[in-house]
């Protein structure tokens, strides 16, 4: 027999197995109503969050040290924790607690980390968080691959190693991914490189960074047979790095990413080289004392939407040699610009911002749908938005070529406006696990689970009333109470009156309480549809996700 | 949707702040009427400092170099890193703040601009101001605009002048970038006379008895001056040191101009020393450095100069 003092206790074991594979993320541990770290992560944590560091019996003979933070307020520490650059493995409980023994099956079911965040809350409405991938390829070639989550679009390039940290400088991710065979000299540079500039870093096994394997899943997500119509082909140091990208990505989401629609290969000289002391000498978007303004991008940036001044700010820090697109923006502008002159002042851009007004981040939001994890006020401000769109797209002209396009894309697809109008409560609550986000009349099943909730009192009386001229008994009453549930009481001197399907509850004093198989099916029916309705509403809600699938390529063109 | 909100808010700012289309040509060529700094304007326009004053640029294939002199504070700063602002916003699509601006293809923007010390790095601000620069020298285009304030500053007086004539003298006949050199040493308005693409230009100022007036508007022609002593006074620099410097320069530029010490710098280094001793280095062995005072010193240092032109 084992010495038990020396094994690790059933819930520990299942811990430790789990911490194994996330040797480097903060692993938080869902117990009850509380996420846990435990031993070093529970010491970094404090230290980190200012958490109280406790005590939770014994393991293996030592102390279990433990820190906790609330299950409803863990988005916050999340974003603590992120800005600080640490990586979050959120372990939920995936097992039923009531049928389990020992510890209930948990499992880790997303990675939370700098570069691939989608959360609205945690990302910065103007910043984009950008994952990057780099290959140390042979002769002396590396590749790139990066994108952001809440974009669907990946971009590749290859460079000479030497220029390799100007690569990542002037992308800027959030994080890094590199593989564990790198050599130990572009190490150490990625890592120097990291410690100025607040870049968390990933390390990957080396088999992940494969030419083959990610030539293989880009034409996947892509449904391609080649990757030439986007002029990406024969770049097999990019393909590697994107290979340990889209790993990457996937095993922090915890599903596949469906969302993924093209591919842009930059190449070295198509843009205009602003390296980075030109970026910080002319205050692009930070100032000299690393202020967020007052600098060009503050100054320019009046967009309604955070994609606008996304948008722009990419606009900014990567302009093109090629001067045919900005060429083509400046007759935006002045088509835009045109009837300013009117008395009442306002061209086609006010009126085009003044419907910009109040629209949501489609963007994230179709991202998060892709995901899968678009809350219900998310999915609302998606349908208020796509409602909006078809008035701007009339308010473009379409004389201008860009801004015709621009109309087109802003087609909503009708279908997706509908099912979403349909299904969405119009307040809907801010989790799906609270319930009352789903629509009334677009389920007939949880309409009347919810029927039941609110019309308990109308089914009893019209239960009571039908009873009365049933049998006959003047004084009969439907009741309730939490000890015996819904009961039919009959007075003491009615009691022989009662017909045979009653059966009885309890006695009391002067009267007997029954209850019919009528009211018994009601009865299981009422004190179920709150569970029910909530389990029916989740199901709904994963449906509606799935349905949404298929809209998710037009909506991120429609952004 | 974003690109939408994006040329609207550019669209926007082009009314509200009253910006013009920029032209796009073929040919390489940087010409602005009446440009600002943007982000400089809005501060002042907020804090109601005064109006910007708009600067015209021309630059060419004729012209590719400015050398940019005028008292510190000046604008010297502002007005290169508004040509530099108002390139990247035309060619990200935006227009510009200016009255007229054309453009020629451009394919990098250089800057080596001030520097705090890099103490992680353990770089000192030379060093860092020599490496931004070697990094520029290497990648530079006759494409590329190029800007270089205040090169040479990390160093001893005559270092950072070598330095900053040896620079503006490869970014003019090596690279050929668009260089707009923004330098205190008055020296380097020499440079103009011997390299045609390079003219001068300087930020003016006015003085009105002591005090300074910065017109922040550039004219042609080298600086007269430097209004170092009355920025240091603008600046709250305690009297005495004041009055001090005031007299030490009054007794420096008699000196200069009675010596007409300045280097040409741009002649052709000197060819190697004879190797038989010159009566400069007899001169020099008769010198006991530490018997000296320091009149005395430079009074010697003089006499070995009066010396050394007479027999070369």
């Amino acid at each position: 027999m084992p010495d038990k003092t020396l094994a690790p206790t059933p819930m520990m074991a299942q811990y430790l197995g789990l911490k194994a594979d996330f040797p480097d993320t903060l692993l938080f541990y869902r117990m009850g109503d509380f996420y846990e770290v435990f031993y070093a992560d529970a010491e970094k944590a404090a230290r980190l969050l200012g958490i109280t560091l406790t005590q939770r019996g014994q393991s293996a003979g030592q102390a279990v040290l433990m820190a906790g933070v609330p299950f409803h307020s863990v988005e916050t520490y999340l974003a603590r924790l992120i800005k600080l650059g640490e990586s979050v493995a959120i372990c939920e409980q995936v097992g039923d607690v009531a049928t389990s023994k020992g510890p209930v099956e948990r499992k880790v079911v997303r990675v939370v980390t700098p570069g691939t965040l989608t959360d609205l809350e945690l990302l910065g409405e103007k910043t984009e968080a950008l994952l990057l991938a780099v290959h140390q390829g042979q002769r002396n070639r590396c590749g790139l691959a990066w994108m952001s989550l809440t974009q669907g679009e990946v971009r590749l390039a290859e460079c000479a190693s030497e220029e390799l940290l100007d690569w990542i400088a002037r992308i800027d991710p959030g994080e890094l991914v590199f593989s564990a065979g790198v050599t130990a000299t572009l190490e150490a540079s990625i890592r120097n490189l990291a410690q100025q500039s607040g870049l968390s870093l990933a390390v990957r096994p080396d088999w992940q960074f494969d030419s083959g394997l990610g030539l293989r899943s880009l034409l996947q997500h892509l449904q391609s047979a080649s990757l030439e119509p986007w002029q990406a082909q024969g770049l097999p140091q990019a393909h590697a790095a994107a290979s340990a990208l889209l790993h990457y990505a996937e095993h922090t989401q915890g599903r596949a990413l469906s969302h993924i629609h093209g591919v842009r290969v930059h190449r070295p000289h198509e843009l205009i080289d602003l390296p980075a002391p030109t970026r910080r000498n002319l205050e692009l978007t930070q100032t000299l004392r690393g202020e967020d303004k007052p600098t060009l991008f503050s100054l320019l940036d009046t967009c309604i939407t955070g994609m606008g001044s996304r948008q722009l700010k990419a606009w900014l820090l990567a302009p093109p040699r090629e001067r045919q697109v900005p060429h083509q923006r400046h007759q935006c502008v002045a088509t835009l610009r045109a009837g300013a002159g009117q008395a009442d002042g306002t061209g086609a851009w006010s009126v085009l911002r003044e419907r910009l007004k109040g629209c949501a981040d489609v963007e994230r939001i179709n991202a998060r749908v892709a995901l899968r994890q678009a809350r219900p006020r998310e999915l609302l401000g998606l349908v208020q938005t796509l409602e909006k769109t078809n008035s701007l797209a009339s308010a473009l002209d379409s004389q201008n070529t860009l801004l015709a396009t621009l109309a087109q894309a802003l087609q909503a697809p009708p279908v997706c406006i509908e099912l979403l109008r349909a299904a969405i409560h119009p307040q809907p609550s801010a989790l799906v696990r609270d319930g009352g986000v789903i629509a009334d009349g677009f389920d007939a099943q949880l309409d009347e689970l919810r029927a039941i909730q609110t019309n308990c009192d109308g089914f009893l009386l019209d239960l009571e009333l039908r009873e009365r001229a049933r049998t006959g008994i003047g004084n009969l009453r439907v009741q309730f109470n939490k000890v015996h549930g819904f009961y039919i009481e009959v007075t003491q001197g009615q009691v022989d009156k009662v017909p045979d399907d009653y059966k009885r509850r309890q006695t009391l004093k002067n009267a007997e309480r029954f209850i019919t198989p009528e009211l018994k099916a009601f009865e299981d029916k009422a004190l179920s549809a709150q569970e029910r309705a909530l389990a029916r509403e989740k199901w709904l809600y994963e449906q509606l996700l799935d349905a949404l699938q298929p809209f998710v390529p037009t909506l991120s063109q429609l952004a | 949707m974003a690109t939408l909100d994006a040329l609207c808010a550019l669209t926007e700012r082009s009314l509200t702040l009253n910006w013009v289309a920029p032209q796009f040509v073929k040919d390489p060529c940087i010409v602005i009427e009446g440009g600002r700094h943007p982000v400089v304007q809005a501060r002042l326009d907020e804090t109601s400092a005064g109006a910007f004053i708009a600067n015209d640029t021309r630059l060419g294939p004729r012209q590719r170099m400015q050398v940019i002199t005028g008292p510190n504070m000046g604008g010297k700063s502002t007005y290169m890193r508004q040509i530099a602002v108002i390139a990247l916003l035309a060619s990200m699509g935006s227009y510009v703040p200016a009255s007229s601006c054309v453009l020629g293809p451009i394919d990098a923007i250089h800057t080596r601009i001030g520097a705090a010390d890099d103490l992680a790095n353990a770089q000192s601000t030379f060093m860092l101001e020599m490496l931004e620069a070697a990094q520029i020298l290497h990648a530079a285009t006759p494409n590329s605009l190029v800007l270089m304030d205040e090169i040479g500053r990390g160093t001893s007086t005559f270092d950072g002048l070598a330095l900053a004539s040896a620079i503006a003298t490869h970014l003019h006949d090596k690279t050929q970038s668009f260089t707009l050199f923004a330098t205190h040493y008055f020296e380097l308005t020499e440079f103009p006379v011997k390299h045609h693409g390079a003219i001068n230009v300087h930020v003016s100022a006015v003085e009105s008895g002591r005090d300074i007036v910065f017109l922040h508007a550039l004219e042609a022609g080298p600086a007269s001056k430097s209004y170092g002593v009355q920025v240091a006074r603008l600046a709250g620099m305690p009297q005495a040191v004041l009055n001090h410097a005031r007299h030490t320069l009054q007794a420096l530029e008699s000196q200069a101009s009675a010596h007409q010490a300045q280097v040409d710098l741009f002649a052709a280094p000197a060819l190697a020393e004879s190797p038989l001793s010159s009566p400069v280095e007899d001169a020099l062995a008769g010198i006991d450095p530490n018997a000296l005072s320091p009149r005395e010193a430079l009074d010697a240092l003089y006499q070995l100069k009066e010396l050394s032109k007479k027999f070369t």
